[in-house]
């Protein structure tokens, strides 16, 4: 988790484009963790990258026009296969995918869309409930990233123990999540089986989560300026959640059916990833180490989980030794969390201005949050979820490949189109 | 062996709608705004900070046969939470096969439209699916969402889920009430 206060400069080279909004445009050096704010009038400067026609709905660009007879099909909203208010523009002339544009504009936020989220002119702690239900399956990553924000523009340090229980939600969203993906993978696999199995593990932890934070999906545990915890205890579920993991990851091992529809299904390489600025597990899978927690002081010596082969298999794999690696990190910052409020909440809103913004690495990567306050409330909010981004990576991934490795290759990236709602 | 891993595991699924343990009482209870007039959405209902009470699933129409039911389930613009909690109900620990429920995925064999979240842009899609639907047709709105945002479309919804989200126990309770069951 970084947070860092607005500046401009102009040197984009080497960069990862990570979000274009209406007046701002940010890039990431991954490997430093520097983050450029560009005006929008230097748009001029990435205005090339694949990343930035998707993030700008220009469409058109990414769309494959072909001389051959070919079909367009529009795949969802409310098609099987699609559990999610989103569709697909897939190209194909039968059996091979010729090209893949997501389109996300069917949950996206304010006007004409899901109106009834409502960020801008609430007070922040109003606001923090809307935030929260941006993305519901990521709303510990959500409600993290716009309290650093927020505590930031008003100089509120937090104590230890509240950066512990953040710590413990985001990492506990990434457990869950990433089985998730799992089991929809399995599902894809006719699995049937290892699906119920996966399916009651995600239960375990959901119940976990209501214990722990009163609510399944972590909404109203984050405060501004702390948290509130109710039966740390419930941590002690961890062991038997582990040790289910494992068994279940040993027997899907040996599952050739299971191994052979990810294998090399979906390949994309170091250089994709570059090319379509691609974070997170598509990154991570494809060998290139984009994980915001590496920048974090609050994750001392972390080190993300890579694997080279770039197919769904390999981002399987990141999944598999994440889940593992977040339960270590839980289980070292397991000993400062407290139950009941830390710091309830903070009053002094009419006195903050200011603006800054905030990275937190969601389960399917690194979230952007930017929050402008002004008079009490929120003035400005702009966010860009991780799925934004790699929609983008799945559609170039799945390319070339055949009809039945579809959902192969979208639940690998275990993306929702919730956390793309930034989209036009 | 999957099959030594199940039996070691026993049964994990619920008895209800016929026994309810401590645990299953408390997802279907549902706890109460403290101060509704901040809260972003009015049927929520799942404050960290409020009241618990027993969640009152509203039932304006049922299905008038008791049979297996097929439900066509639309995401129109939830946070996806919704979603996650309809899809747990696959889960060996609510199996809701066993109850006679069925997922469809098309709203042609479908009995209950199960709708979550709202957006605009999905009203059009949402209001085909609903006509793609024989009859009787029953709309059930699931989650804070859908109850107020269907209020925004053409179509009424007949049994109403409050909560955010709701937990798939009390979707598993709202369905078979539509379906005339008693709970
Ligand atoms: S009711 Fe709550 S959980 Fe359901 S879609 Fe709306 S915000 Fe998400």
């Amino acid at each position: 988790m970084i947070s860092t206060s607005v500046n401009v400069e102009s040197n984009v080279s080497g960069k990862t484009l990570s979000a274009v909004f209406d007046d701002f445009i940010v890039m990431i050096d991954y490997s430093s963790g520097e983050v450029t704010v560009l005006p929008s009038e230097e748009a001029h400067l990435v205005d090339s990258r694949p990343l930035y026609s998707f993030l700008t709905g220009k469409l058109d660009e990414l769309r494959l026009y072909c001389d051959r007879p070919a079909f367009r099909l529009h795949y969802g909203p409310l098609s099987s296969g699609i559990w999610e208010a989103g569709a697909f523009e897939v190209v194909s002339y039968g059996e091979r995918i010729l090209n893949v544009v997501p389109l996300c504009h069917y949950k996206r936020l304010g006007d004409g869309g899901r109106e009834l989220i409502k960020v801008e002119g609430k007070e922040p702690e109003v606001a923090l409930m809307e935030v929260e239900r941006i993305c519901g399956t990521f709303s510990a990553s959500y409600s993290t990233a716009f309290t650093m924000a927020v505590e930031r523009i008003a100089g509120v340090e937090v104590d230890s123990n509240v950066k512990a229980a953040r710590i413990a939600a985001v990492e506990l969203e990434r457990i869950y999540n990433h089985v998730h993906a799992i089991y929809r993978v399995a599902v894809a696999a006719s699995q049937k089986v290892a699906v119920s199995h996966l399916l009651a593990l995600e239960e375990d932890v959901l119940r976990l989560n209501f214990r722990l934070f009163g609510h399944r999906y972590a909404f109203g545990f984050n405060r501004i300026g702390g948290v509130r915890l109710r039966d740390v205890k419930a941590l002690s579920k961890l062991d038997a959640i582990e040790r289910e993991f494992d068994e279940l990851v040993e027997e899907l091992s040996v599952s050739k059916i299971f191994i052979d529809r990810l294998h090399n299904t979906a390949k994309l390489s170091a250089e994709e990833i570059a090319e379509l600025d691609a974070i997170g597990i598509a990154a991570k899978g494809s060998g290139v180490d984009r994980d915001v927690r590496k920048f974090s002081e609050n994750y001392p010596g972390f080190k993300p989980v890579v694997k080279t082969d770039g197919d769904s298999l390999a981002r399987i794999l990141v999944r598999v030794d994440e889940v593992k690696q977040s339960i270590s990190i839980i289980r070292e910052c397991e000993g400062e969390l407290r139950a009941g409020g830390v710091k309830n909440g903070w009053d002094g809103w009419n006195a903050v201005e200011g603006e800054a913004m905030a990275f937190v690495e969601s389960p399917p990567g690194d979230l952007l949050m930017y929050v402008k306050l002004s008079g009490g409330r929120v003035e400005k909010f702009r966010v860009r979820g991780a799925s934004a981004i790699n929609y983008l990576a799945f559609a170039r991934g799945v390319e070339g490949n055949i009809f039945t490795d579809y959902p192969f290759a979208l639940e690998s990236f275990g993306l929702s189109f919730a956390d793309a709602q930034g989209l036009l | 062996m999957w099959v030594i891993r199940g039996l070691k595991k026993g049964v994990l699924t619920t008895k209800f709608p016929e026994e309810v343990s401590e645990e299953e009482r408390k997802m279907l209870r549902v706890r109460m705004c403290p101060d509704s007039e901040k809260c972003p959405l009015e049927f929520c209902v799942s404050c960290p900070l409020g009241e618990e009470r027993e969640a009152e699933v509203v039932v304006r129409r049922k299905i008038p046969f008791s049979k297996s039911i097929h439900v066509f389930f639309a995401d129109v613009g939830s946070c996806n939470a919704c979603n996650r909690e309809v899809e747990m109900l696959n889960n060996p620990y609510y199996d809701f096969h066993r109850l006679g429920i069925f997922f469809t995925p098309t709203p042609r064999h479908a009995d209950v439209l199960l709708v979550s979240g709202y957006s605009e842009e999905m009203v059009k899609p949402l209001e085909k699916a609903y006509s793609a639907m024989p009859r009787p047709k029953l709309v059930i709105a699931c989650g804070a969402c859908a109850v107020e945002g269907l209020e925004r479309t053409n179509l009424k919804a007949d049994v109403l889920i409050p909560g955010c989200p709701p937990s798939p126990l009390l979707i598993m309770k709202a369905l078979l009430l539509a379906r005339g069951d008693r709970v």
